[in-house]
């Protein structure tokens, strides 16, 4: 990709003149839903200048409910306040498309850090819930989810148009057509599991192969109290396209992606309310007129309706009014993209096979975990050695050799810098956008830095959309280009969560360290000082992905600096410097300070932390120890003020293992796919493949059935250690293959426990 | 009058003044002895019996009358409660959906000012930090059953609190490193509305009140462990425990080896530390971390500054000397007297500070301490 910086124009700046008040826009009126008793009305076919627009949005309408119409959707005639609650039943049985929005919905963020967790539960099991890792997203655990399904509860899973073409599209139509905010919610289970339908305007039904499931769009807005003008900002945008408005000879698609349509100013001509912001100006009208009708456009013929309209355009882009797609992709409101469907599974039994004989392998929390937790030595040591020694393999095919041994040495700290041996799965547009496309952006997981400042701050609003309350927040590509050409640098979490080769490359890594990690990605543009210098508290491996990036890094200023220990300030004295360029690879020991300024294209560079445990947690384990086995220390203290230390402290003799205490705590990865999983249950698990994900493997305790895990303590019973063992090198294997298999001991009674507690994937042979 | 409010840093060398050290320091401890006893006193008033300064804590349970007004206390928690949670639905405690046998409300956002002064008074007497929860009985049978890492002090409410008492397994007892209590109840009883039971960290306790209203008021005061934490957090600084640690799945080494190799690696550096010293910094740290409960609102703070009612300095663990700041720390930097007090670091002149350790606040000071959080109605 090649940007013409001179031709690019300033995003956002020029023609929008800020968010429409709510309060001029008022309800809308009763009876119609409508029109606007403040401030706004619809364009008028009749005036002159309005003529063409009203037949735009008019156009748009028409589009929206004949494809209502084509679903078994009835909107009343195209006339008065259509498609309120209740119900709207559509009778026809939508098992295909909604398997596809199944499969999409639970590979997807569930959210849940602003306290609007977007699984529903219809039944207190507490089986079903969400892993969460460090950084990382929200994940339906699939395993437990399954085993509830398979007793008969439900479960609902909030807002999933974002995953789903074919449900954003339909959610827009009932927007556009109803004038309603409306949300998209997924059951799974038994009907009568489904909540009331007081809200619901469509239901779309199936048996599908994961059982019953309904899709039910639901507003919180009966009334239609929420003015069309401030209706949210619906499609997808891909990052690279919308990047493309700006380059000199690419032609991205655009559409207006407001379903409320565009309201005219009632005191002032040229001037319009649309997706809650109010533009104005010649060229913006001439550009509403021709995008109005909701339908795709190619930038260059937008550009050609007025002088001014490619500011215009760059203009709704940056606030996040257009959706920009490459030409070559569809749109959401043209035919429904082929989701990805589950494999096909019979309904689950209730029984599955094996059930109801004793567990060969139970977990518990570790909070049970005594003071006696060692790392293994024999056969489990050698178990260790193999997955680590996989890993390694799996890394050498990307990561320079000097790295991989890097990661594991004790020498001297020291910069790195290579290349990628190979940059599949790491440098391609693709995986740029992937970053913003389809990627929920829960808690903590998007931030900002600017002007020099060494840390990360909330995003503005701007470039977060809740499209509906308690949904899924996306990056909106026009803001976040517009904060990048402002000089912000954007960081976006647990980038590795949005492609499985990704995922792959990072858990190779955390095996051969014996931590958890993941990838932030780091976006700017243009060389305005982002993220300023700062050192970092662990080691940084640097992919650099997109673009061009200069580094100056610095030596530290103290041996192995820690925080809160160490002073801030970095030491200015460099030790190395370089241009990156996509494919680049540096390794980062902990404390060098560094400096990072873009080129001037879009620069995307990934950082994989690398933070193990400190010898500080040997002397808090000891030191903790010791002082809960003696009453003297674990007594309430005296308040005279001649408080003396409380007695001795046999620190030495306590004996801890820090490493696994540390190892154990360490999450797992795995993120199984339900339909392999429901099968796994019904049918057991002839002709799967599994695969355990215990990235820092597994710790031994005073115990010796007792296994810790990937955040688990793990009773492994004789009959399953070789099997436990097998699995624990971390690769996939067929069940058949397992060595349970020759003696005759059922699989399902190890698997199932570890598949229920997320720790193992299930996929189809 | 002049002075600086700052958030207080972690990590500042600090220490508890003594009247036999004479200037600034003894009229501190002046200040914080005349509190204490005030404290006492009042509470000594509306829970007779059950807290007494100094000394190690209870061992046993302690039966006590709340002679605070019951009835507007539940009114009050109540009302305020369902405000503070927003669907009033409050904090599941037990399963995740359906009809829960006990709903915990909000903690300290749930206390009704009334409440908020007494316990602050008891966190006061103990050191101790304190948290508050409403809980309100649900409609069957089933009641809660725990055992604590802090004292807990039940009090009764809107109904009889039908509560068992299970001995702890061993004296201290501290949740995940100590057996849980087990066996049978030592002690079975109701409590009444109007009245209070202390029960001790490590017993076990059953609580059941269906359709009734309770408060538990948790007293978490400074033990030997804390003091042994903060020690370990002074050492991870040194550059010994700095070092990340690694193994070797071929080999089975350790690194660093000194580390794990020398049994004595650990205990060297305890030994270099004079640990009295340590352990009177640890519970100075504790007591200038107490934040309060009761501070004064806008309508408090505005009566005070009109001279109308007077005012106090809030923070249970009184005044706590400042003697070094963290390195690279800005806070706290100025002319003056340093001190800490409910997370907060003030400096001011000798003579501004000795004005703020009188019996109420000077009227010019009311805004500023308001605003810092500082400031409570006098009780």
């Amino acid at each position: 990709m090649t940007t013409d910086t001179t031709a690019r124009p300033a995003l956002g700046t020029l023609t929008t003149v800020g968010k429409v008040p709510a309060a001029t826009a008022g309800p809308a009126a009763p009876g119609t839903g409508r029109a606007s008793p403040a401030g706004w009305r619809r364009p008028d076919p009749d005036r002159d200048d309005e003529t063409t627009l009203a037949r735009a949005l008019a156009t748009a309408r028409e589009a929206s409910v004949d494809r209502l119409a084509a679903v078994g959707v009835d909107p009343q005639g195209g006339t008065g306040p259509a498609l309120r609650p209740p119900t709207v039943a559509v009778g026809a049985d939508w098992t295909e498309l909604l398997d596809g929005v199944v499969a999409a919905a639970l590979a997807d963020d569930l959210g849940g850090d602003d306290g609007q967790p977007r699984l529903l539960l219809s039944a207190p099991t507490g089986l079903v819930r969400a892993r969460r890792a460090p950084y990382g997203p929200a994940l339906v655990q699939v395993g437990a989810l399954a085993a509830a399904l398979g007793r008969g509860e439900g479960a609902t899973l909030v807002d999933v148009a974002p995953v789903s073409a074919a449900v954003l599209g339909l959610v827009e139509d009932v927007e556009r057509v109803a004038a309603v905010r409306v949300r998209s919610d997924l059951h799974l289970g038994p009907p009568s599991t489904r909540p009331p339908t007081d809200a619901v305007v469509v239901r779309l039904t199936g048996k599908g192969r994961l059982g019953p499931v309904a899709l039910d769009l639901v507003t919180d807005d009966p009334g239609g109290g929420i003015h069309p003008a401030l209706l949210p900002v619906r499609g997808s945008s891909s990052l690279a396209a919308t990047a493309e408005l700006a380059v000199k000879g690419a032609d991205p698609v655009v559409r207006l992606a407001a379903p409320g349509g565009v309201w005219s100013d009632v005191g002032r001509r040229r001037r319009w309310a649309v997706g809650g912001r109010v533009v104005d100006g010649g060229a913006m009208g001439r550009l509403l007129d021709l995008l109005a009708d909701g339908r795709p456009h190619r930038a260059t013929a937008a550009r050609a309706v007025h002088p001014g309209a490619g500011q215009a355009l760059a203009a709704l882009a940056g606030d996040g009014l257009l959706e920009v797609t490459s030409p070559v992709a569809p749109h959401p409101a043209a035919p429904a993209r082929a989701e990805t469907a589950p494999a096909p599974v019979p309904a689950p039994a209730r029984t599955a096979p094996g059930a109801g004989a004793e567990p060969l392998v139970e977990l518990r929390p570790t909070t049970e975990l005594g003071p006696d937790a060692r790392m293994p030595d024999g056969e489990l040591a050698a178990v260790t050695a193999r997955a680590e020694e996989r890993a390694t393999a799996e890394l050498r095919r990307w990561l320079p050799g000097a790295l991989v041994e890097r990661l594991t040495s004790a020498d001297e700290p020291a910069v790195v810098a290579s290349r990628l041996v190979d940059g599949d799965g790491w440098v391609s547009d693709a995986v740029v956008d992937a970053l913003v496309e389809g990627h929920d952006l829960a808690g903590s997981r998007l931030e900002v830095a600017r002007g020099g400042d060494p840390r990360h701050h909330p995003p503005p609003a701007a470039l977060v959309a809740a499209v509906v309350p308690g949904g899924r927040r996306q990056v909106a590509p026009g803001p976040l280009l517009a904060a990048l050409d402002h000089g912000t640098t954007v960081i976006i979490g647990a980038a590795d969560d949005t492609d499985d080769r990704l995922s792959d490359h990072v858990a190779a890594v955390e095996t051969l360290i014996g931590t958890r990690s993941g990838i932030n990605a780091y976006l700017s543009r243009g060389p305005a000082p982002g993220f300023g210098a700062h050192w970092d508290d662990h080691d940084l491996l640097v992919v650099q992905v997109a673009g061009q990036k200069w580094w100056e890094v610095f030596e530290p200023t103290v041996e192995a600096p820690s925080r809160p220990h160490t002073p801030e300030p970095v030491s200015w004295r460099r030790t190395w410097e370089a241009t990156l360029g996509p494919g680049d690879v540096v390794y980062l020991p902990r404390g060098f300070g560094h400096r990072v300024v873009g080129g001037d294209d879009l620069s995307v560079h990934f950082a994989i932390p690398l933070r193990g445990p400190r010898a500080d947690l040997a002397l808090r384990l000891a030191v903790e120890r010791a002082a809960a086995g003696s009453v003297d220390w674990r007594r309430d203290l005296p308040l005279e003020d001649d408080v003396r230390w409380p007695g001795p402290l046999a620190v030495a003799e306590a004996g801890v293992d820090p490493v696994a205490h540390w190892r154990v705590g360490v999450p797992t990865r795995a993120r199984p796919g339900l339909a392999p999983a429901l099968a796994a249950l019904a049918y057991g698990y002839d002709g799967t493949v599994v695969r355990l994900s215990a990235p820092a493997g597994a710790v031994v305790t005073a115990d010796p059935e007792v296994l810790g895990l990937a955040g688990h303590l793990v009773r492994v019973r004789p009959p399953a250690r070789d099997t436990v063992l097998r699995l624990l090198v971390g690769d996939e294997v067929t069940v058949a293959d397992l060595p349970c298999t020759p003696y005759g001991v059922d699989p399902v009674r190890i698997l199932t426990p570890l598949l229920e507690a997320g720790v193992l994937e299930v996929r189809p042979a | 009058m002049t002075w600086t409010v700052a958030p207080l840093p972690r990590r500042c060398t600090l220490r508890r003044p003594t009247t036999a050290e004479g200037g600034m320091g003894a009229a501190l401890a002046r200040a914080n002895q005349r509190d204490v006893e005030a404290a006492h006193r009042r509470l000594a008033a509306v829970l007779p019996g059950v807290a007494e300064p100094g000394g190690r804590g209870p061992t046993q349970p302690v039966a006590s009358e709340h002679r605070g007004p019951v009835r507007a206390d539940v009114d009050a928690l109540v009302a305020q409660s369902t405000t503070a949670s927003g669907d009033g639905s409050g904090r599941a405690d037990g399963t995740a959906a359906g009809p829960a046998p006990v709903r915990r409300l909000d903690g300290e956002g749930a206390v009704a000012a009334g409440v908020a002064a007494w316990v602050d008074d008891l966190a006061a007497v103990w050191a101790a930090r304190v948290a508050v929860d409403l809980l309100v009985g649900g409609p069957d049978e089933a009641g809660c059953r725990s055992w604590e890492g802090h004292d807990t002090l039940l009090v009764a409410l809107a109904a009889p609190l039908a509560v068992d008492l299970t001995a702890p397994a061993v004296e201290a007892a501290i949740p995940g490193a100590t057996a849980a209590p087990s066996g049978p109840p030592l002690w079975e009883g109701e409590v009444a509305p109007g009245h209070a039971l202390l029960v001790p960290r490590g017993w076990g306790m059953g609580r059941r009140a269906p359709g009734g209203v309770w408060l538990e008021v948790s007293l978490r005061r400074p033990r030997g462990t804390d003091v042994a934490a903060a020690v370990v957090e002074h050492l991870a600084g040194q550059l010994p425990f700095r070092h990340t640690l690694r193994w070797d799945a071929r080999t089975g080494r350790r690194r660093p080896s000194d580390l794990f190799d020398d049994p004595t690696a650990l205990d060297r550096p305890l030994e270099a530390l004079d640990l009295d010293r340590c352990a009177r910094e640890a519970v100075a740290a504790w007591r200038a971390e107490l934040t309060p409960l009761d501070r004064a609102d806008d309508d408090d703070a505005a009566r005070a500054a009109a001279g109308d009612a007077p005012a106090v300095v809030a923070g249970p663990g009184g005044w706590v000397l400042v003697d070094a700041l963290p390195p690279g720390s800005t806070a706290g930097h100025g002319s003056g007297v340093t001190v800490a007090r409910a997370g907060r670091l003030v400096t001011a002149s000798p003579a501004d500070l000795e004005r703020l350790c009188g019996e109420v606040v000077p009227i010019e000071a009311v805004a500023d301490l308001h605003r810092a959080g500082l400031l409570r109605r006098a009780p």
